[in-house]
């Protein structure tokens, strides 16, 4: 009888004791870069030789309609326990976990201030900042040297108006296509309006709108003109089919406004000499900060052990193996400085870092204000009218001013 | 009813033999069960969510409905989305601009098609080769079609500009300008679609007697005279179908204009499945909306279908 007792207690152990430790977590991810799938892959797999009770069942998915994943997901009850996402929506905050009551209220401090307020929904902690990223200009520095042009420094900067004259002087002279390419996109394009010290919400609670439509109509207007002077003919038309990155990585355009995303691929693709900056200015010099974020979802089984997967890969060690092989920005203040392999990507990050921390504050907080995501789509749309024509910059203003009011309200 | 009768019979006699029973009921149920999995399918994926679809149309709700936020749970609203669309004008612009591509569309749809199909009706040296490839279009996933169309005739990295410039052409805004890129839409659309409509006119073509076009021929009838007095008429039941069918499909046009245009250059090229896409998915508790805009389709759809059954019956 005691003989069968201990054998059935053994047993037990044995079938019981590991399965109640162990957990398998499905990771939803999405990619910034193809450098990105072997980082994430590095970094789960450094946590599992730490802890060897905890592995995971990572699914790459694409960046197109991750929002409308997550939402669903959380519908149906079939959310996974870890995702990378870019905003956290209203529909699935009551399903993330809050980190304030596990790492502490204070655990926010170490990271990026701007990309961190957007973490928090009052006092609660909803997400944690992954990587963070920099608007700004890319420059084909071969092409200036076959012109004879000389490059400001960073700290002499120059003005959209010098700027412009001079990327069309050294398009005719190397003989480049295009002085200008951008990126269509909404936060691209922003820089532009916060440059001429034009933002959207106040920087501090209450919030409230507070566009200057008149301000906004001239920026935009000097953006239209930018539009059919310096870039290829129809790209902000919202249909064409050239993509600003392989125009300038063929090297067909003198500069690019994009951002730190992108260095990765031109230390590996670019057959010319690049650069970073300096971003023109207008009346203040600004970047956008931008990046991505990591939740985990409080519908599983596996919270903690989320909790800790999530502490880990944004602790310091963490991000120091996630950024290296993409050159991303870490968003923890107290990483190392990463050993990029490239001193062309390491002056490139860091001259974006710096045109971060010279931004005014509203480019942030502009950023961080969660009703930012309701106003993405309608200003990308609304611009694209405008320079097509379809809308005067007034009406364009006046659309963004207006899907600004309804995010904020919604977002209540 | 037949197996109701016999189970009751064999109850109150008990003449009838289990196995006759059996192969009676057997018989009887064979074809419903052979049905049973189109139905179920047809229950599932297309009654359920037109159902499901005509019910949202009645409510202000988003396409997501989580329990624990109160601001998705459905609330009812009545007429009200359908009201909103009467005086919603991105959705009357829309409306109207999917008509006017309907009404571009389908007419050279049908004159390709036709004309494909008098050339390829009669029988000469590789005419199936022919035939397969005009028809090949037809069966590659119009997003494909989309995406191979947007790069030939990118500005700047497109095949049809780089031939143009062998040529000392300057390059032409296909995608970029309002008007050529509607005119790109119709153009690959037809061009997609061409192959299929093609083979009905073909079919519809067999089906005329060969002895007519032999007394016109006797007759010493021109070619054209021939054309418009015994093929046209004699296939005006096919050009007919052609018409209703390839109207649906033009109603329904998205995959192709999403991955050439993007509804682009603005918003010049968004017809109506897009706008509806949009609606429920890009803006916050639209879904009700969104819901009616589609039973707006689905009615112009419906009325098209009952029509071209009706020339189906009429022709029988």
């Amino acid at each position: 009888m005691m003989k069968t007792t201990v054998s059935l207690a053994i047993a037990g152990v044995l079938l019981t004791g590991p399965a109640a430790h162990a957990a398998r977590l499905n990771v939803m991810w999405f990619l910034g870069t193809d450098a990105e799938e072997k980082a994430i892959h590095d970094v789960l797999d450094a946590y599992t030789t730490k802890h060897p009770e905890t592995t995971f069942n990572l699914q790459i998915v694409p960046y197109d309609g991750i929002e409308q994943k997550l939402s669903q997901a959380v519908a149906s009850g079939s959310a996974p326990d870890i995702s990378k996402t870019s905003s956290m929506r209203p529909v699935i905050r009551p399903y993330l976990v809050d980190f304030a009551p596990i790492f502490g209220a204070k655990y926010l401090d170490d990271y990026v201030p701007a990309w961190a307020m957007g973490a928090r929904l009052g006092d609660k902690i909803i997400a944690a900042p992954l990587h963070v990223t920099a608007t700004g200009i890319l420059l084909n520095k071969s092409a200036f040297a076959k012109a004879g042009v000389a490059i400001p420094s960073e700290q002499q900067g120059w003005t959209w108006d010098q700027f412009l004259t001079t990327i069309k002087t050294v398009k005719e002279k190397a003989g480049v296509r295009y002085p200008l390419v951008w990126d269509v996109s909404a936060s691209r394009w922003i820089i532009h309006e916060f440059e001429y010290g034009n933002s959207i919400f106040s920087e501090t609670e209450p919030y409230k709108v507070v566009m200057d439509d008149q301000k906004w109509t001239d920026t935009l207007n000097k953006f239209i003109d930018i539009t059919k002077t310096a870039l290829p003919p129809g790209q902000w038309s919202g249909s064409s089919a050239d993509n600003p990155k392989q125009l300038f990585n063929s090297g067909d355009a003198v500069a690019w406004m994009s951002g730190s995303w992108q260095v990765a691929g031109l230390v590996a693709n670019a057959k010319f000499d690049w650069q970073a900056g300096p971003t023109p200015s207008g009346t203040v010099r600004s970047s956008i900060v931008g990046g991505d974020y990591i939740v985990a979802f409080n519908t599983g089984d596996h919270v903690a052990e989320s909790a800790e997967v999530i502490k880990f890969i944004t602790s310091p060690e963490g991000q120091a193996l996630f950024v290296k092989t993409p050159m991303y920005i870490p968003a923890n203040l107290k990483a190392p400085s990463p050993d990029y392999g490239s001193p062309a990507a390491v002056a490139a990050l860091k001259v974006m870092q710096d045109e971060l921390t010279a931004s005014p504050a509203y480019a942030g907080t502009d950023q961080g204000n969660p009703a930012m995501q309701y106003v993405w789509d309608t200003m990308k749309q609304a611009v694209i009218q405008a320079v097509t024509g379809q809308v005067s910059s007034a009406n364009a203003v006046k659309k963004i001013h207006q899907a600004a009011t309804d995010a904020l309200a919604a977002d209540e | 009813m037949s197996v109701l009768r016999i189970e009751a019979e064999t109850g109150r006699s008990g003449e009838a033999s289990p196995p006759v029973v059996r192969r009676a009921i057997g018989r009887t149920m064979f074809p419903y069960l052979l049905l049973a999995p189109t139905v179920g399918l047809l229950c599932v994926f297309t009654f359920y969510p037109l159902i499901q679809g005509f019910w949202m149309a009645f409510f202000k709700r988003g396409v997501v409905v989580a329990d624990r936020v109160p601001a998705t749970w459905p609330k009812y609203v009545g007429f009200h989305n359908f009201t909103n669309l009467l005086g919603n004008e991105e959705f009357l612009v829309t409306l109207a601009k999917t008509v006017g591509f309907v009404c571009a569309a389908v007419p050279l749809l049908t004159l390709v098609s036709l004309v494909l199909a008098l050339l390829l009706k009669p029988a000469f040296r590789g005419v199936g080769i022919v035939r397969a490839v005009v028809f090949f279009p037809s069966m590659v996933s119009l997003l494909i079609i989309g995406i191979t169309w947007k790069w030939m005739l990118g500005y700047n990295s497109g095949i049809v500009n780089y031939l143009l410039s062998v040529f000392n052409v300057a390059p032409v805004p296909w995608l970029e300008s309002d008007l050529l890129s509607q005119i790109a839409v119709v153009l690959v659309w037809v061009w997609a679609n061409a192959g299929f409509f093609m083979m009905i006119f073909i079919a519809g073509l067999t089906t005329i007697p060969e002895t007519l076009y032999e007394a016109a021929l006797v007759d010493g009838t021109s070619r054209w005279r021939t054309f418009c007095r015994i093929t046209l008429p004699l296939l005006a039941p096919t050009v007919a179908l052609v018409v209703i069918l390839s109207s649906v499909e033009a109603f329904k046009v998205y995959e192709l204009v999403l991955a050439l245009t993007a509804g682009g250059p603005g918003r010049s090229t968004v017809y109506l499945i897009q706008l509806i896409y949009e609606t429920a998915f890009n803006k916050p508790a639209q879904a009700g909306i969104a819901a009616a805009q589609s039973l707006v389709l689905f009615v112009i759809l419906f009325v098209l279908t009952i029509a071209q059954l009706r020339m189906a019956r009429s022709d029988r």
